[in-house]
Parts: C-alpha cells; structure tokens; sequence
C-alpha cells in the first residue's frame, strides 16, 4: 500500500522505534505467532508498528533468540476478507483510516524473522538455539551494544543470504547497513562485511554486484 | 600493548599459503588488503609452519579470482566499496614463494641455534606469511662483524644484508650483469669487503684503472679506489706510469715484463685475440724448443727472410710463421714489455702479496688492449700460482704457515676461460683447483655464457646483475637449485644497483640492493677517515702511546 | 451423473419468457401502488382500520402521517458512535454426544470524528447445564427446550443484552446510536403455540429488559437504538394501500387478491405482490426516509410491556432499507433524526449496509473449521472428565473424510 510508510511512521512514534537506529527503547513491538527453529513470524502490537527491514529484535524467554527482520506484511487478519480500495476523490490515507476506523483492527502487521544467533547463560552463540522460540514470546528491537557484540563476527551472515524469506539480498544489506552505525569504522565494517558475502557468493557475480550496489 | 602489537603484527601479514610443491614453490593468497603492487618478485618473506620458520623469495606474483566466469562479467567496479569488497575475496593474488631455509622451532630456541638449513619440505597449508622482519635478515645472513660484509639491503627493506667472507674467499666467485649494471661497484664492495675481512689479499687486474686510485660512477662522477681509502693495505701497481701519474697517483711499482717471461702457453690465450691461425700458435712451441727462453725476442729480431729458414728448420709452415711474426710483433708496442730478463715485477708483486698488502695492476693506456691485459694476466697469475704452488707444498713438508691466500680479479673473463681454453689456461685451472693452493678467482665478466661451464659450475658465489641474454643467464644459472624461479627474479631486476646474489657466502639466494658507494658518508662507513679524523686519530693514538702532550 | 445441460437449457429459456411476462405485470402494478401512495387517504384508512379492530387488518400498519411524506437526512454530527451486535449460534447438534448450543455474539463499537476508533470483539458462550437447556416454568414445571425458533429468540436477547452492557459502559455524551440486524419485532414466535411462560421468559424479561435498560441510560443524551433490515420483504405499507384501495368489497378481496402471483390479473388496479420497497424506492432518493409506520403485531401488543415498534424506509443508496425502532426513539425527533441519519452515514462508509452491522456480523460468524473445532473442544474436555463420548457413525463419518 502506497501509504504505508506515512502510517509506519505514524505508528512508531507510539511505540517509540526510531527507524534505522537501535534506539535505547526495549518495550517490545510484538509477539511470537509462529515459530519454527530457523523462522519467526511475530505479530506486531499495533498496526504498522514495525521495525525495519534487517533490524536486529530479539525475543526474550529462557534464553534470549536474536533474528533479523525478513520481511514485514500487513494484511487481513480474516484470510476470507480482502481488503477494498476505499479512496474517494483526493482522500488521503489518513482521510481512509479516519473514516473507516474499523480497518486498523481488521489489519495486522507480521514481521517474519530469520533466526540467526542466541545467548544462553549469558554466553552468546551465533548460530541456532536447539530450541525454538515459544509462542506469544515477546519481541524488541536489539539495542546498539547488542547489534555491535553480535556483529563484531559474521558468520551467520550466510543464514541471511541463502534465506527463501523475503528479498535476501534486500535484508542483508539492510541489516549490515544498519549495523555498520553500531560499530566505530562503518565504512571498515562494511567492507569486512562485504568481503564475507563475496566468498560465501563466489561463483554469482550477478547477485555479488547486486548486493553490493545495495550495501554501498 | 596487546592490541597494538597484534595490530603490528597484522598489518606485515601477506597471506597464507595454499598450495603448491618443493619444487614449485609453495603458493600464496594474498591477504584482502595487500595489493600485488605492493610486492615485488625477490622480495623475501618468512612463513610460519606449524613446526618451523621457512624463508624464501618471491620468484612470481600472480592475479586469481574464484570464478573463472568473473573474466567475462567482472565486477561493478566503478563502485569503489564494491572494488574494496571484491578484492582481496572475489579477486585475489597470489605469490609464488620458493621456500630456501627452515629455522626449527622458533618456540625451542635450540633448535634454532644451528642456524639456518636448506629448506626439505614446504610449509603446511595455511601456514602465515609475512615480509622478513630485519631480525630475520640478520639472523639469516648474519650481522655485519669481521666476517660478515655489508653488501646491500634486500628490496624494499633497510636491514644490513651481510656476505659471509671467509666463506666467500674460499672459492672462486663470480660478478656478472651487462655493462652499465653495476659490476664494477660491486666488485669495489667485494674487494673492500676481502680487504676488511683480512681473510686473503687482492690481486686485481684493473683494466680500465677504477680500482686503484680512483673510478668513475655511472654518472661520471669521481669516486675514490682503494688506495684512497686504504693506502696502508693497499698498492697500486701500473704498467703505465705516466697514465698513473696524470691521475694524480704515483704507482708504487711500475711493472715490465721481459719478453723471456712470454710463453707458448699465453700466445695460446691470445689466439682469438690476435687473430692467429691454430697452426700459428702452435708453431710457438717449436719456437721455444728451437730458440730457448728468449724464443719470442730472438723470433721477434728475425729478418723476414730469416723466417723461411727457420720455418724450415723447425717444419712449421712458412706462413703461418710469418702470420705468427707478423701478429707478434704488435707485443714490441707494449712498452711495459722489454729485453731485460732481470724484471722483478712477479717477485715485487708477491712481495706484496705475503705482506698483506692488497695489489692492484693498473694497465692504464694498454686497458684499451684486450691482448695486452690478456698477456699479463696470464703470466702474472702463472707466475703467482707456480709460486703458491711451491709455498703450500713446502709448508705442508716443512710445516712452516701456509701462504696467504690470494684471490685474483679478473674483468672479461671470458677471454681467459672459453670452454677451448679453459682447460689448459691457468685461470682454468686455478677455477677448477678450488683454493687447493690458496688462489681463487674473482670473475668479473658481462658475457658469462662464454665461460666454461665447468669452471662457472666451480664458483662458489655469483652475485649477477641484470644480463643481456637468455645465454648469460642460464649460464650463470646451470646447477642451482630452484633456477627456473631464479631467472625470472633475475630477468627482472632493475638495471642498477639491483643483483641476484647466491651461493657459499649466503645461506639462500637473495636480491640486494647494492650498498651505497661514492658519498663521503659511504666511505666513512666502509673505514675511511678524512685528513682531520684521521691527525685525531694519530694524536690519540700517540697519546695512548705516550700519554698527553704537556708542552 | 452429469446434468442433461440440453433439456435444462430449454427450461431455462420458457422460465425467461414467463418471468419477462410477470415482469411486465409487476411493474405495472408497482406503478399502480404508487400511485396509490400519493393518492392515500388517510382519514379514509383511519376509519377503515378502527372499524376493523380484531379483524383482519392487525396486519396493517399504524399510520401517522401521510405516507408519501419524505425527509431529508441531518449530516451527522462531527463526533459520534456506532455500536452494533450480531449474533451466530451452533445448534443442539442431536449428533453431538451432550447436549449443549454456543451463542456468540460479535461486537462493533466504532467511533468516528476526531478521535477515530474501533472495537471489535467477540462473546461466545455456551449453554450445556440442564437449567440452561431449557426454558422452565417453576410453578407448574413445565418445560420448553431450547431450540429452533426459541434459540433464535434467545439469540436476539443476547445481542441486544449486550448492547445495554455496552451502553452502561459508555461514560462520554458522545451521539450514539445502537444497530441491531434483522426485525425487532419477534414474530417468529408467534403461532407456534408456545406458552406464555416463554415468551415472558425471552421477551419480558429478556428482550425488552434490555432494550428499557438502554431506554433508562438513553435519557437526556443524544441517543438511538435501532434494527436495520436489509432488502425487506414486507408490504406492511402496501397492505394499507390496498385496505382503501383494493376495489373488492374487503371481505372478500382474500379471495382474490391475496396472492403475490402477478400471471394473474384480478383487477385493473390491483397492488397486491408489491412490496413496501418497490414503491418507496421510487419515492425515495438518497438519503431520504420514509414517514415513521408504527407495527400492529400482537405480540408487541401483548408481551412488548408498552413499548411500540415503528419503523420506516430510507434509501441507502443501493436499495431501500427497514429501520426499525422503539417507540420511544421515533418519538423523540431528535433521536429519530440521529438513527436517520447516521444509519445513512453507515450504509455511505459501508457500500451500502451499516458498516458497524457488518463487523458485527464478523466477529458474531462461526466458520465451519471453527465448529468442528468447537465440537471437538468439548469432546476432547468430556473425554479428560472421564466421560464416555458417543457420538453417531454419521457425524464421526462427516468429520473423517476418506477414501
């Protein structure tokens, strides 16, 4: 939808999320409604309010999963209800939402997460934990010290780019992007980062230069 | 700090090796953030084995990429962070490291105490490589002391790179490159570095008079001989004294050959030179027998009818004898050469010589004469060594001390060595003998695939500049190990002051930089002191004698 | 065995022909009844309707105002509040092995203006202890179990039960209406010999409890409660139009013109088959309502304690609606008003049914997964208690599809 940045900006001043920045906020933005040992997909609290794509959340329960957002959906809760086109002249979509106040509750925003890396006592390990997260867990975003800790090492960047979720390419450039900021060199970082992915993409110079041009 | 020495440490980190063979020469990836440009082939780099240190030189630097599809659809480059990424990963070089030396265990620090060894294996896979550290320089070819010469530095590094003279003047060794690489100052280094050493004298045979009183740079500035630097261990010898003298030096002995000293043997030698007949020369023998010692002066005397009659007498063809008179009678325009049969020159020279002093034969006018340095070479040097010959014999019947070594430069030395003549000339023997009787030869030449290959196989230590021809370079080349990598560090050396040195007197072959020659500075370093320093040095040595001057 | 599309095509073809026929005949008769409607007298009705007090005509309308009278809607006020209910049930499934229904009843509260909202819920209960399954008359014992009609009955309590909690909740002066679907007036129970206990039960003490509750709360504040219909298929009006104007003497025009089949043709002017939004929806324009018509059904009379059903037709735009209210809303014109026009607004925001009505209706539908999941629920919980679940090989054959 065409609207939706306007409204997910909107949305996340309620609930505080800065975009792109790993604010010090850690109230959660959503819950767990599906998981799997490698796939989240977690249902926002509010409609629109989600992080960004390849934003580090984490999931807080015995142990603590950290994913990276995939992709973001927002669609009807009733799988039998489409939504209509509803605009009437020059509506805007807040003329749209205002008049139809109903359709904020009939929409939900899901975030789906690849699982990249847990901590467990303390420790932090950068591959999956042998058990999923629970359902109905709570999800926030990782704060700045978190996304630097688990980037100073990038081994579980190939999770990210052999992913089905999403647009790969899209979500680890994002997530790097994003992630560069934590760290005191982000131009250093990245190009660290981008040499990982160019051994693990040895033999796509295609998708190399595609992903790169992203990153850069 | 830590950090900060890990950070040292990675930043002379080249890369690690991958792969490759003894024989090969193991192969290096490059690390991501070190660009082929920045290596050069004889670079020398030290790999870290899981047991022991390997040195080696670089003999190739080379582009690799992962996939071979990259060369069709390369990389979007024009995107600088993209070109970061992509090199060094996607893109990557390689080296080519011909592993010379192990050094054991660097953990065990007695292992490592046996010093270098030629290197029988080849790192394990991944084993780290880096630039040789200057402790590793020093460790390897040793620090500059009385037995080791500072010669150069190794490219791009400012570490002392040291000879090992008494291994050098133990056998025969060589000079060679193309004219105007640099020989000359390189023989100059070797000289001073025998003449520091004190491990033997010099005999040089200084054809073109630059390592006597004085030489000349490439860019024609003055630079001093050894004389000037070492006047005290150092005579000069001229066969030209009034050339000498307009340089501004007074030989300390002008030497004469009496043509009675001339024998069949050096005509031999000078065949090619002279452009004689085999026929002719041969015919000098019969000379000798026929006419006694002074064969070539009485021959020289003939009349030209005199010479059918003796033609006949002997049975040698009357023209080839008439050729012979004709080319040998260029020898009467040799002043240095006369009727006399008292000349003391050989035994002023060895006088010289058992002294410790240092000679150097200036030829002056007659440097432009191939015939007339090839003549006096010959019979001097045969002189020498039927002298040391006698003195060893004696001393090991007598157990009196053996004579000083002596070690004998030659410059053209294909002249004197030619796989013909090799065998019966006595630079050919002196080469083959090895130091049996205590002379060795310094060859100094840019045309060595004229040299008999049996006499370059005998030199212990070639330190070769950058040569012509693909000839020379095998030449120089035959019988090393590894050579097929060496000629390509080889064939790429800058055309001065670069020289691929190896054999006895370094423990793996190296690329030096050749040590600075011709500032004040440089003489200093090489022992030299100035009109000043050196009152100084008297007046405190006097003091030492005498304690201070009160008066 | 397929379907013989030939011999059906034909059918189909003769149908076309006979409905084209009928049509013809239809609009010639919603042609006549409206022009009835402007022509109506009322007086004339009035007096025909007193004479007839008892007799058949109870059937027809109380009539006000001339029926022909058109309104205007008010816009709606800036801030104002919709909330309806709706309700779905799963029937005593005599397959099921207890006995036992589900009510549950969808809400939508939706607030419009400055501060836009939505809430959207659901309230399911079930209905399986023995004092639940039945309607009971202490006194005398007797019993009436609940299902059919009743369980219809008793989900129309429900939904409107729960609009008087949500009202009791509401604590701004917000203009409110409260929307619920289908007819107030509960005739499905009348003529089906339920005793009275019954309908005491569900409509004294259930139905109009609620709607008075909400009557109390309504006071003095900008209020309405109402019932939409949609494509309603009364001739409430129609009737009336033909009490004065059928030109059969009354007692014996059932015998020819009480049938809606327009093959035939018992007079020139006969109206009968027309329905009460055929001729409003040629009066009507957008918007616009229709005069309010009070219900004449005995069982408002009898059980409704006093309260009077009205009603009238607005068009929505896409088809003319039936709205239908308390007395007490159609009497105080500026609740009549609101209702007017915010089930107007509604139907606008809605493409053309209340919106609030039909998120309602969503959050109230029990989907057929959802069922079988109800149904297994209880077995699952029956079977942990200990009991034995019976069920029918039919239903277990219904729920195991195989092959």
């Amino acid at each position: 939808m065409d609207a939706s940045a306007d409204n997910g900006n909107r949305s996340s001043d309620l609930v505080g999320v800065s975009k792109g920045n790993y604010a010090s906020t850690i109230s959660p933005f959503g819950e767990i409604v599906e998981a799997s040992t490698t796939y989240l997909l977690a249902q926002c609290h509010r409609l629109y309010a989600a992080p960004s794509l390849g934003d580090l959340v984490r999931t807080e329960e015995d142990s603590t999963a950290f994913s990276v957002v995939a992709d973001v959906s927002t669609k009807s809760i009733d799988p039998s209800r489409r939504p209509l086109a509803m605009s009437q002249g020059e509506d805007t979509v807040d003329d749209i939402y205002n008049r139809h106040p109903q359709i904020s509750r009939l929409l939900s925003t899901e975030i789906s997460l690849i699982v990249v890396a847990h901590k467990a006592d303390g420790k932090l390990f950068r591959y999956l934990s042998p058990v999923p997260t629970k359902i109905h867990a709570q999800v926030s975003i990782c704060q700045f010290e978190e996304v630097r800790e688990l980037t100073m090492s990038l081994e579980f960047l190939s999770v990210l780019i052999t992913s089905s979720v999403g647009s790969p390419d899209d979500v680890v450039a994002a997530f790097l992007r994003t992630a560069s900021v934590s760290h005191p060199d982000p131009k250093k970082f990245l190009v660290d980062a981008g040499k990982h992915i160019a051994a693990i993409l040895a033999g796509d110079v295609h998708r190399l230069n595609a992903l790169l041009r992203r990153i850069s | 700090m830590e950090t900060d020495k890990k950070c040292e440490d990675v930043s002379n980190v080249l890369g690690m090796v991958l792969a490759g063979s003894l024989t090969e020469g193991v192969r290096i990836k490059l690390a991501s953030n070190v660009s082929t440009e920045q290596i050069k082939v004889g670079t020398f780099v030290s790999i870290r084995g899981e047991l022991m240190r390997f040195f080696g030189v670089v003999t190739d630097v080379s582009l690799d990429s992962m996939d071979s599809s990259l060369t069709s659809i390369p990389p979007d480059v024009t995107n600088p962070f993209i070109h970061e990424v992509v090199s060094g990963t996607t893109v990557y070089g390689t080296l080519t490291v011909e592993p010379m030396l192990t050094l054991g265990d660097d953990k065990d620090p007695t292992s490592s105490l046996e010093g270098p060894l030629p290197a029988k294996t080849v790192p394990a896979h991944f084993a780290e490589v880096s630039i040789a550290s200057e402790t590793d320089i020093e460790f390897i070819f040793g620090k500059e002391d009385e037995s080791h010469f500072y010669i150069g530095t190794p490219l791009d590094m400012e570490t002392k790179l040291c000879l090992d003279v008494k291994e050098l003047v133990k056998r025969s060794n060589g000079v060679f490159g193309k004219s105007g690489t640099g020989k000359t100052f390189l023989t100059r280094l070797l000289l001073i570095g025998i003449l520091q050493n004190s491990a033997a004298v010099n005999l040089v045979f200084d054809m073109h008079s630059e390592y006597g009183w004085k030489g000349s740079s490439e860019d024609n500035k003055e630079v001093k001989g050894l004389k000037q630097l070492f006047s005290s261990k150092v005579a000069v010898f001229s066969l030209d004294e009034e050339s000498s003298r307009r340089r501004g030096l007074t030989p300390d002995y002008v030497a004469k050959i009496g043509y009675g000293e001339i024998e069949p043997e050096d005509i031999q030698l000078l065949r090619e030179t002279m452009g004689l007949s085999e026929v002719a020369a041969e015919s000098s023998y019969n000379l000798r027998q026929r006419l006694g010692p002074q064969w070539l002066r009485d021959f020289l005397n003939l009349k030209s009818e005199q010479l059918l009659e003796l033609a006949q007498e002997i049975s040698v063809n009357e023209r080839a004898l008439s050729t012979l008179h004709n080319r040998l009678s260029r020898l009467k325009r040799f002043d240095f050469i006369n009727e006399s049969d008292k000349n003391d020159s050989v035994k002023q020279l060895l006088h010289y010589l058992e002294r410790g002093m240092h000679v150097v034969l200036e030829f002056g006018r007659y440097g432009n004469s191939l015939a007339a340095y090839i003549l006096v070479a010959n019979i001097l040097t045969r002189r020498i060594h039927d002298r040391y010959v006698y003195l060893k014999d004696r001393s090991s019947v007598d157990g009196i001390g053996e004579p000083r070594p002596v070690v004998i430069t030659i410059e053209e030395a294909h002249k004197f060595l030619t796989p013909g003549i090799a065998g019966q000339t006595i630079f050919g023997s002196i080469a083959r003998e090895m130091r049996k009787y205590n002379v060795t030869l310094l060859v100094v030449d840019q045309r060595p695939s004229g040299i008999d290959e049996e006499v370059m196989s005998q030199l212990g230590t070639k330190i070769t500049c950058l040569l012509d021809s693909e000839r020379d370079v095998n030449s120089v080349l035959s019988g090393v190990s590894g050579s097929r990598k060496l000629r390509s560090v080889l064939s790429r050396l800058e055309s001065k002051q670069q020289a691929l040195a190896f054999g006895d007197a370094l423990p793996m072959p190296v690329v030096i930089r050749t040590r600075e020659y011709g500032s004040s500075e440089s003489y200093r370093e090489l022992g030299w002191k100035d009109d000043r320093e050196l009152a100084q040095q008297v007046k405190s040595d006097v003091e030492d004698l005498f304690g201070p001057d009160t008066s | 065995m397929s379907l013989d599309l030939n011999s059906t095509a034909a059918q189909i073809e003769s149908m076309v022909v006979d409905l084209q026929a009928r049509q013809g005949e239809r609009v010639r008769r919603v042609e006549s009844a409206f022009i009835a409607l402007n022509e109506f007298q009322l007086d004339r009705y009035l007096d025909i309707s007193n004479e007839s007090q008892g007799g058949r005509y109870r059937i027809v309308p109380e009539i006000l105002e001339h029926p022909s009278s058109v309104y205007k809607p008010d816009l709606p006020p800036g801030n104002f509040r919709v909330v309806s209910s709706d309700g779905s049930h799963i029937e005593v499934d005599r397959h099921l092995a207890v006995r036992c229904f589900l009510i549950n009843v969808g809400v939508s509260a939706l607030t419009y203006g400055d501060y836009p909202n939505a809430t959207l819920y659901s309230v399911p209960r079930l209905y399986a202890a023995q004092e639940d399954l039945v309607i009971s008359e202490i006194a005398t014992g007797r019993q009436q179990s609940i299902e059919g009609a009743v369980l219809g009955a008793k989900r129309a309590v429900a939904e409107v039960s729960i609009l008087a909690e949500e009202a009791s909740g509401l604590d701004s002066n917000t203009p409110s209406i409260y929307l619920v679907d289908g007819s107030l007036v509960m005739m499905g129970l009348v003529g089906h010999g339920y005793h009275d206990f019954v309908l005491r039960e569900l409509i004294e003490d259930g139905f109009i409890k609620s709607m008075n509750h909400i009557r109390d709360f309504s006071e003095n504040r900008s209020f309405g409660l109402a019932s939409y219909i949609s494509m309603p298929a009364h001739s409430d009006v129609v009737n009336a139009l033909n009490v004065t104007g059928c030109v059969y003497p009354i007692k014996d025009s059932n015998l020819r013109c009480d049938n809606s089949s327009f093959s035939t043709n018992p007079c020139e002017k006969c109206i009968s088959g027309v329905l009460d939004r055929d001729i409003f929806w040629k009066l009507l324009k957008p918007g616009e309502r229709s005069s309010v018509f009070g219900v004449n059904s005995p069982v408002v009379e009898n059980h409704y304690l006093g309260t009077g059903i009205t009603f009238f037709y607005v068009n929505v735009g896409t088809e003319i609606g039936r709205v239908e209210m308390p007395s007490w809303v159609s009497d105080n014109r500026s609740s009549l008003d609101l209702v007017h026009s915010l089930i107007v607004d509604q139907c606008e925001r809605g493409r053309g049914y209340p919106v609030a009505l039909m998120e309602a209706h969503e959050q109230a539908v029990v989907g057929v997964s959802d069922r079988r999941n109800f149904v297994q629920l209880v077995e699952q919980v029956l079977h942990k208690k200990g009991s034995d679940v019976y069920t029918s090989e039919k239903a277990r054959s219904k729920r195991l599809r195989w092959l």
